[in-house]
């Protein structure tokens, strides 16, 4: 299950979900950073957590309820986290934006309420060279305010 | 069926590690083994004189488990270190193990918990090893290509004993260890009774210090044991390995992180 709807693909053996998600199922929002796990460009919830999709084998996803940011919107409606994340100006180039997005939603999925240091630590796997981060865990922090409203 | 694939047959569980050295090489005609549907290696649970940790424990779970943090703290620490959430949500400590980088976090505070790895072989038959004589260099253990490493079981210590991790990394997260080192400490009242301590990085292989346990062993408990262990695990490593380009900067860390860990396990603070 991709965004909840069931999806299938024709995949390599040593093919990556991240390369399945982006180049089979046509969803180009996680973006192929660093291939190794080193800058969460990649990142999706799997199952409910964050993982890298550069390093779990689109084989082992068979079965799984995978989240992209493609995911997030809802009737054309953008998600709280994405309404944070535009006003509170923690986008700038968007290349770690999806990423971020799937980190901070795993997170608050179970924990509705983090602290800022909580949100710091969930997107520690998440590089950003534009913000400073700041603006991300800002962002996080107003989204989860938004949704326990 | 891996005796069938032979080597081509990879097998992979969280693959944070299998993946990132494929891309390193030739990845094409690659078989991979799925090992985490196998249910055998899941699993983190009391058993009679200890805790059995499956395999394909991954560092998030062994980082939140309440058992691994009140009965085996040095785990439990190690794990809720490595890389990034991402990885850890992945990642596995056979995983961690059977990789046997010199870096390893897991499994130095195995080897500090005197952990024994369960190998089932995929030609029948089973063994159980020590994770610490497992390992025999950087990137190689004892393990034939047809084992598997099932799960580990943790002997309880003694009543009251602690155990304690620290890393030391080029940041504090996603990073790889550049030192690292676990330490356990039983005691009876001011005095120890029991010290195991082991580091990553330090020695040429992971592995217990023992010279600096039996050091510790018998002396009090406080700030000046746990710096003659720092320095004891100093000079080990000097001894080990001789003077290199990143001795000057490896011996006064490895003092240091080694009298945290120590100090860590004796339920103290620096400073």
């Amino acid at each position: 299950m991709v965004n909840g709807a069931s999806r299938e693909a024709r995949i390599r053996p040593g093919e990556t979900l991240l390369e399945m998600l982006r180049n089979r199922l046509g969803l180009k929002g996680t973006k192929c950073g660093c291939e190794i796990g080193e800058c969460g460009a990649c990142t999706v919830v799997m199952d409910g957590v964050a993982v890298n999709s550069c390093m779990v084998l689109a084989a082992q996803a068979e079965g799984a309820r995978v989240t992209t940011v493609e995911g997030l919107a809802r009737d054309g409606r953008l998600h709280p986290l994405q309404e944070a994340f535009l006003e509170l100006g923690a986008v700038q180039c968007g290349f770690c934006t999806p990423g971020m997005l799937m980190s901070a939603l795993a997170l608050l999925e179970i924990r509705p309420r983090p602290t800022r240091d909580e949100v710091a630590r969930a997107i520690a796997g998440n590089l950003c060279r534009c913000t400073g981060y700041q603006m991300v865990v800002d962002s996080i922090m107003k989204a989860a305010e938004v949704m326990n409203a | 069926m891996r005796a069938d694939l032979g080597a081509r047959g990879m097998p992979i569980a969280g693959g944070t590690d299998v993946i990132v050295e494929l891309r390193a090489g030739p990845a094409q005609g690659t078989t991979f083994i799925d090992l985490t549907l196998i249910d055998e290696m899941k699993g983190i649970r009391e058993v009679d004189g200890g805790i059995r940790v499956g395999a394909l424990t991954t560092h998030e779970e062994a980082a939140n488990s309440t058992l691994l943090l009140e009965r085996a703290t040095a785990l439990s620490e190690a794990c809720s270190q490595v890389g990034s959430l991402q990885i850890r949500n992945r990642g596995t400590l056979g995983g961690n193990v059977a990789n046997a980088a010199p870096c390893a976090d897991g499994l130095t505070a195995l080897v500090c918990l005197e952990a024994r790895a369960r190998l089932v072989s995929l030609a029948g038959g089973a063994r159980e090893m020590l994770v610490e004589d497992l390992i025999e260099r950087p990137y190689r253990t004892a393990m034939t290509s047809e084992e598997l490493i099932l799960d580990f079981f943790l002997p309880a210590p003694g009543e009251g004993a602690r155990s304690a991790f620290i890393k030391l990394g080029r940041r504090d997260a996603l990073a790889i260890s550049r030192i690292n080192a676990a330490c356990l400490i039983e005691k009876d009242g001011d005095e120890v009774t029991r010290c195991r301590l082991a580091v990553g990085s330090v020695m040429p292989r992971t592995q217990r210090v023992r010279e600096a346990e039996e050091d510790v062993e018998g002396r009090r408990v406080g700030m000046e044991t746990a710096f003659n262990a720092g320095e004891a695990v100093a000079g080990r490593m000097v001894e080990a390995s001789g003077v290199r380009w990143s001795t000057p900067y490896k011996e006064p860390a490895v003092r240091a992180i080694v009298k945290r860990a120590v100090l860590g396990a004796m339920g103290l603070k620096e400073g």
